[in-house]
């Protein structure tokens, strides 16, 4: 008995309880450790990773259907900014406007690419300064973790529609095909210019505007780079249609200039009208000009009608995260 | 002595307890820089997939090019275009897939499913599935691309740029006449000589088409609505249309991949252009077979021919250029009907 009671109790076995106490207080203590840092670390990655994925999925993806801005409803659309219009660049992360603005006026459609818990803002900050930020989705994150994904993107600034553009550095490498109507009337007062020899001459291109765009846009004429009044050699366009034939020419100016009375002055068809735009350029390639006709949504201000707004401008989009 | 003994092997187990939940530590830790390795592979292998993705239409247009180049310079159809043309491009891919095997480890396949005309005439569908598999993580997506077979730069698709040397061209009438001779190309125009003319050996009339031409380059008509062709009495649009050389949607047209086989028409949206009598001769017909090139070439019992009468849209030094359109043909491009 004394043996029996006095083994169970012995000074030995209180050391090694305590040493066990201490071990297991120790490993408990390193996994809790541990354990937050594997939860914290898996739940930044989990935001990062998904504040990357929607990210992505923006800027990479025209979103479903292709063309769901022009939706009067968003039943069971997907949202995405990539620009389709521009084939070549599907996956160039250019970004369509009009699909930006679809999501600025209805910004609830970012939850279908986040989970339920989780909430975001979405800003546009062009790199020229002097563009306007481009609030997409405008919310405050709430107080704790913020995941933020910062991708460099392309976007077109404005609505800006081209329906015809001439490029004469792209004519000079590949010749113009495009022969012009008015080579039928006057074929000599018409010849196309001649670089090599420093010949000025007529590049023409025909296009067509659908009578709804007729109707619903200003459109504009407008040289890049810009045309300067002071120089000695005076560019000049005409617009026509082929059975329409115009003579005079008209000089560029070096703001662009609205030409919607033209136009519609021009437009018989019922649905969509053709038009032929003749650019009048030096000989000079190393002087020439693009030029351009862009249609804008009607009443947008002619100060927003610029040069850098054709071009796709490089900006930055920010994209914050947080679980609400 | 065997109760002691008793005691400090309960003692001993209860020991091994930490030590169990160390190890259960330590492979967590493990644990978690697997999954970050594998978040980094996943990475790797979508963006690789992307640049498969990206090359697929560069490379289905340079196969449909050299497969229409080819055809041009010998004047055979090839059986089936699609799955040749399907073949080609999975070669090429296979050939691309192998150098990101080597560079970066990633096993990438890219299967071309199918390669079919598109809902647009000017455009061929490619369909096709990118698998990409490194280590344990395996991903597949597929992908239907439409890839224009107009000039490179179709981003507008009524730009006046184009570099001849990418455009594609119309192999049907090299199938149709080469091997009768005579042919050859002036200014982007393919100029029969006297190989239409014999081609329609039999028909009323074919005599016009001794030295016809047709546009060489494909090329979408920016003339659209068609009905416009005809607008004015003088017919100017349609001289300039037929001046520049453009190709016209159509529902009777055989598209790219069906003329590869040497089928003027086809039960898929295609295209159609103007065949022009050169009206150098003296000879002046009222009617003759339509100047459209799926009538022209319809097939070799000429069932599927039919005459047109006489257009005359431009007069020119005592010269008057004709050519000749059936009713259809004469409402589609809204030249008015003869009285």
């Amino acid at each position: 008995m004394v043996d029996s009671s006095g083994q169970i109790f012995t000074i030995d076995a209180l050391l090694a309880l305590l040493l066990i106490t201490i071990l297991i207080g120790i490993s408990a203590n390193t996994m809790g450790i541990v354990g937050d840092k594997i939860l914290e670390y898996s739940s930044e990655q989990s935001i990062q990773r998904i504040a990357g994925d929607t990210a992505d999925e923006l800027i990479k993806t025209p979103g479903m259907p292709e063309n769901w801005e022009n939706y009067k409803y968003f039943t069971n659309i997907v949202p995405g900014l990539a620009d389709i219009e521009n084939g070549t660049n599907k996956f160039g992360n250019i970004l369509s406007m009009r699909k930006i603005s679809s999501l600025k006026k209805n910004p609830e459609l970012i939850k279908r690419l986040l989970p339920e818990n989780m909430d975001c803002n979405l800003i546009i900050y062009p790199i020229n300064t002097s563009i306007p930020v481009i609030d997409v989705i405008s919310k405050t994150p709430l107080k704790g973790d913020v995941s933020v994904v910062n991708r460099t993107v392309l976007y077109d600034y404005k609505l800006i529609d081209i329906y015809s553009n001439i490029k004469p550095d792209d004519i000079h490498v590949n010749g113009s095909e495009y022969i012009c109507t008015h080579s039928y009337t006057n074929p000599y007062s018409h010849k196309p210019p001649d670089f090599n020899s420093r010949k000025s001459g007529w590049l023409c291109a025909a296009f067509n505007i659908d009578l709804e765009d007729i109707k619903s846009k200003d459109f504009y004429i407008l040289t890049d780079p810009v045309m300067s009044d002071n120089t000695d050699f005076h560019a000049s366009w005409i617009l026509d249609t082929p059975n329409r034939i115009i003579n005079n020419s008209q000089n560029f100016t070096s703001n662009p200039m609205l030409i919607n009375s033209i136009i519609s002055e021009l437009s018989e068809s019922k649905n969509r009208e053709i038009f032929v735009l003749h650019v009048f350029i030096g000989g000079d390639i190393k002087h020439s000009f693009n030029t351009y006709i862009v249609g804008v949504p009607r009443g947008t201000s002619a100060q927003d009608v610029r040069l850098d707004n054709i071009n796709p401008q490089p900006a930055f989009l920010i994209m914050k995260l947080w679980i609400k | 002595m065997e109760n002691k003994g008793y005691i400090l092997g309960g003692l001993s187990f209860l020991l091994i307890i930490p030590s169990i939940l160390l190890l259960m530590v330590l492979v967590d830790m493990v644990n978690m820089d697997e999954s970050v390795d594998t978040i980094i592979k996943s990475d790797n292998s979508f963006y690789i997939s992307g640049d498969v993705e990206r090359n697929i239409p560069i490379i289905t247009r340079q196969v449909l090019k050299e497969t229409v180049d080819n055809v041009i310079s010998n004047g055979n159809s090839i059986p089936n275009s699609r799955i040749l043309i399907k073949n080609a491009v999975e070669h090429r891919m296979n050939d691309l897939c192998a150098n990101y095997q080597n560079n970066s480890g990633v096993n990438i396949r890219c299967v071309i499913n199918s390669v079919d005309s598109a809902s647009d005439p000017f455009e061929v569908e490619v369909n096709s599935t990118i698998l990409v598999m490194k280590g344990n993580i395996t991903y597949n997506h597929i992908v239907n691309q439409n890839i224009s077979i107009l000039g490179t730069d179709h981003r507008n698709k009524f730009s006046i740029n184009s570099n001849d040397s990418n455009e594609i061209s119309d192999p049907l009438p090299f199938i149709k006449c080469k091997k009768i001779g005579g042919m050859s190309i002036k200014n982007a125009r393919i100029s029969y000589g006297s190989s239409l003319k014999k081609y329609l050996e039999g028909v009323n009339g074919s005599e016009i088409y001794e030295n016809a031409s047709s546009p060489y380059h494909i090329k979408r008509c920016p003339y659209d609505p068609y009905k416009s062709h005809g607008n004015s009495t003088k017919l100017t649009t349609l001289k300039n249309c037929i001046d520049n050389g453009y190709y016209h949607e159509s529902n009777d047209g055989a598209c790219l991949l069906c003329r590869l086989e040497g089928r003027a028409t086809c039960n898929h949206y295609g295209f159609e252009t103007f065949i022009v009598p050169s009206n150098e001769g003296n000879q002046k017909f009222i009617r003759a077979t339509c100047s459209i090139d799926h009538v022209i070439f319809g097939n070799k019992n000429f069932n599927d021919s039919y005459p047109g009468d006489s257009v005359q849209y431009y007069f020119n030094n005592n010269t008057a250029y004709e050519l000749f359109l059936d009713n259809g043909h004469r409402a589609k491009y809204g030249v008015p009907d003869i009285k």
